[in-house]
């Protein structure tokens, strides 16, 4: 008793209190680790390639790579927090950028986006309904769904491609509000995201719906038991994982102005590498959106360094996938090391 | 209570009883609706063949389905095994080349068990990982283009016996046969089998029971790897030529074959032959659409779509059974 009260004398108090906060800050802020990584990598990247990495041009490209991957992880950090997994998402990006692609020249701009973004919907509610309403894994429906819309998307181009001109897209009303346009240099995809950002963070973190997506992920009795009713919850998520991928899909498709059936392919490997670098807990109940965006970037800037330093591009597969086993072994580690500090 | 009634039940409980009935069903509608020569000898033989090697990684995937974990990685795993052993044979010879791809696989195994079991990292991110490493690792040890086993090579008698045929049916379908009776045997007379199917079915009760999980599940994880790189290895003996896609997706077909085969993701449900019957029905499909002129997408979203019949019947017919309301989480 009296050993413990000498050490917690006034000189040692403060660095307690430090140390303590801190801890409480890795617990408690999940993004924490996410974003102090990806400011670490974006310095040593910028280091090791003199600069290159930070230059404008390849700061554009990285960012819209982050803005279309961190949009579809946002969605499944969404459906990651109510302890489902939506494995799909990379086939509903490719049908969003088609439907936007195959409308665009005919119906104008925002139609084809207004019927992408009906496509996406479609398929989350289908994915939701018989996740939630007949109690099937998620893995296993999203799996499926995985399959069917990728084939569509294969039927849809008859294994060619669909593509509109250059000049031609050029002259749609409102064509450069999806991810063509610029602003300072930077695709409009980023304002996007950062629009999905904050919606969604406030929608999580200040609204009833957040609080009760986060109580049906850490423990769905409980939640039924408060009044959550939990499957109108989780269809909810999957409904904005499919709005989230197809409007992705449509800002992919609008820049690149071509799609084919391989558009989009292991694009859901990538959204829940995200989500898992970022900090969100594959059993539910946990997530971040400022940490999925930063998972995002950490990602679209190891493929984006793989390629200025002229390494193999094929490389990017195996970096990424040990980088992802390492943070979520170093998640758990760091949290249960700060959680017996605290 | 009589005891028809009784039996009836019996087989209506199978966790296989929907891959029973699909089967039924499919080959008496192929039978019928013969298009274009589904029962002649080339078509049968190509079914029968890939059945074969779909059934080895569906029947690793139903060993980890019922230890409730699942393996993303089969795919990967089954691309680079073959892959390797093309590459090792030059140094190897081919019997060595097969026990380093096979040694290897194992090693894959016991690294995904050590990452899910120590590691307590969840299945569904380690093995997805697994996917993309070993996808990775085959474009980065290949370069572009993989390279045709040597003449020599396939003329070796392993090779010979594991690819050629015997009887008109490939051998590698007896092969198949021999190993599905070994672990058929396994799982329902050996202590193990039980003790598989106890971890799976609830695993506080079986850890209480002194069965040692972690070690149960290790070897899951291991049959489940080498399984599905000795397919790898058969597929390679009887067509030498391959590409750097070898494999692509395949986890997604075993997972289905093994679902439709009646393992569920809660664990502790399997059997081997739902598992033969489950690749054995995603192959035919695939041969009978070919045949019938549709496009090869069609055949995904084929798989897709009966995955999707095959899970919400069974949810309705256990609903039904046992007049359970679906759960709510």
């Amino acid at each position: 008793m009296t050993a413990t009260t000498t050490t917690h004398g006034p000189a040692d108090s403060v660095v307690i209190r430090t140390r303590r906060s801190l801890m409480r800050g890795l617990v408690h802020y999940r993004e924490t680790i996410a974003v102090l990584v990806a400011l670490v990598l974006t310095l040593v990247f910028a280091v090791t390639t003199n600069g290159v990495f930070l230059n404008h041009a390849n700061m554009v490209s990285v960012t819209h790579v982050t803005a279309v991957l961190a949009i579809i992880a946002i969605g499944q950090s969404l459906v990651i927090c109510a302890g489902e997994i939506d494995i799909s998402v990379g086939s509903i990006f490719a049908m969003g950028a088609m439907t936007f692609l195959a409308l665009a020249p005919e119906f104008g701009v925002f139609a084809a986006v207004g019927t992408a973004l009906l496509v996406g919907f479609m398929i989350g509610a289908f994915n939701g309904y018989l996740v939630a309403y007949l109690g099937i894994p998620s893995l296993i429906i999203t799996l499926s769904s995985l399959f069917i819309f990728r084939g569509i998307a294969y039927m849809l181009v008859q294994d060619g491609a669909l593509r509109i001109p250059l000049a031609e897209r050029l002259a749609m009303d409102g064509y450069l509000a999806f991810g063509s346009g610029t602003f300072f240099g930077f695709n409009n995809s980023v304002l996007w995201m950062l629009a999905f950002m904050v919606v969604l963070h406030l929608v999580m973190f200040t609204m009833p719906f957040g609080n009760r997506l986060l109580a049906v992920g850490g423990d769905a009795k409980s939640a039924t038991s408060r009044g959550v009713r939990v499957r109108r919850v989780k269809l909810t998520a999957f409904i904005v994982v499919g709005l989230c991928a197809a409007f992705a899909g449509i800002l992919e498709a609008n820049k690149v102005g071509y799609a084919d059936g391989t558009t989009g392919r292991l694009m859901e490997l990538e959204a829940i590498a995200a989500c898992v670098v970022g900090g969100c807990a594959l059993a539910g109940g946990r997530m971040s959106i400022i940490g999925t965006i930063a998972g995002a970037f950490i990602l679209a800037s190891i493929q984006s360094y793989l390629v200025i330093t002229g390494t193999t591009p094929q490389l990017y597969l195996v970096v990424m996938a040990t980088f992802v086993i390492c943070a979520a072994l170093l998640d758990a580690r760091v949290r249960q090391w700060a959680l017996r500090l605290r | 209570m009589d005891t028809a009634k009784l039996h009836w039940e019996k087989v209506i409980k199978r966790p296989d009883f929907g891959a029973i009935l699909i089967a039924t069903v499919l080959f008496l509608g192929f039978a019928t609706l013969d298009y274009d020569g589904f029962f002649n000898a080339f078509t049968m033989r190509n079914v029968l063949h890939f059945s074969a090697i779909l059934g080895l990684v569906a029947l690793g995937q139903t060993l980890v389905l019922i230890v409730k974990e699942v393996d993303l990685s089969v795919g990967s795993v089954y691309g680079i095994g073959g892959i390797s052993y093309i590459l090792f044979e030059p140094q190897l010879g081919v019997i060595g080349a097969a026990t380093a791809v096979l040694m290897g696989a194992a090693l894959i195994g016991l690294i995904n068990a050590a990452l899910i079991l120590r590691g307590k990292l969840s299945a569904v991110i380690v093995t997805l990982c697994g996917l993309f490493f070993y996808r990775g690792a085959i474009y980065l040890m290949t370069g572009a283009g993989v390279p045709r086993f040597a003449t020599e090579a396939r003329q070796h008698w392993f090779n010979q016996l594991l690819g050629g045929q015997a009887m008109g049916i490939p051998n590698s379908v007896w092969i198949f046969l021999l190993v599905a009776l070994i672990f058929h045997l396994l799982l329902t007379r050996s202590a193990f089998g039980n003790q598989l199917y106890a971890v799976g079915g609830d695993a506080p009760s079986a850890l209480s029971r002194g069965v040692r999980n972690d070690l149960i599940k290790t070897w899951a994880f291991v049959a489940c790897s080498v399984l599905a790189a000795f397919a790898g290895i058969l597929t390679i003996a009887d067509r030498p030529q391959t590409y750097v896609s070898m494999g692509y997706q395949f986890e997604l077909e075993a997972i289905a074959a093994a679902i439709v085969g009646g393992c569920s993701l809660r664990g502790g449900r399997g059997t081997v032959l739902g598992a033969i019957l489950g690749a054995l029905i995603i192959v035919s499909v695939r041969y009978q659409l070919v045949g019938m002129g549709a496009p090869s997408s069609w055949f995904i979203t084929f798989v897709g779509v009966l995955l999707i019949s095959v899970v919400v019947f069974n949810r309705l017919l256990g609903v039904w059974i046992y007049g359970k309301q679906p759960a709510a989480e």
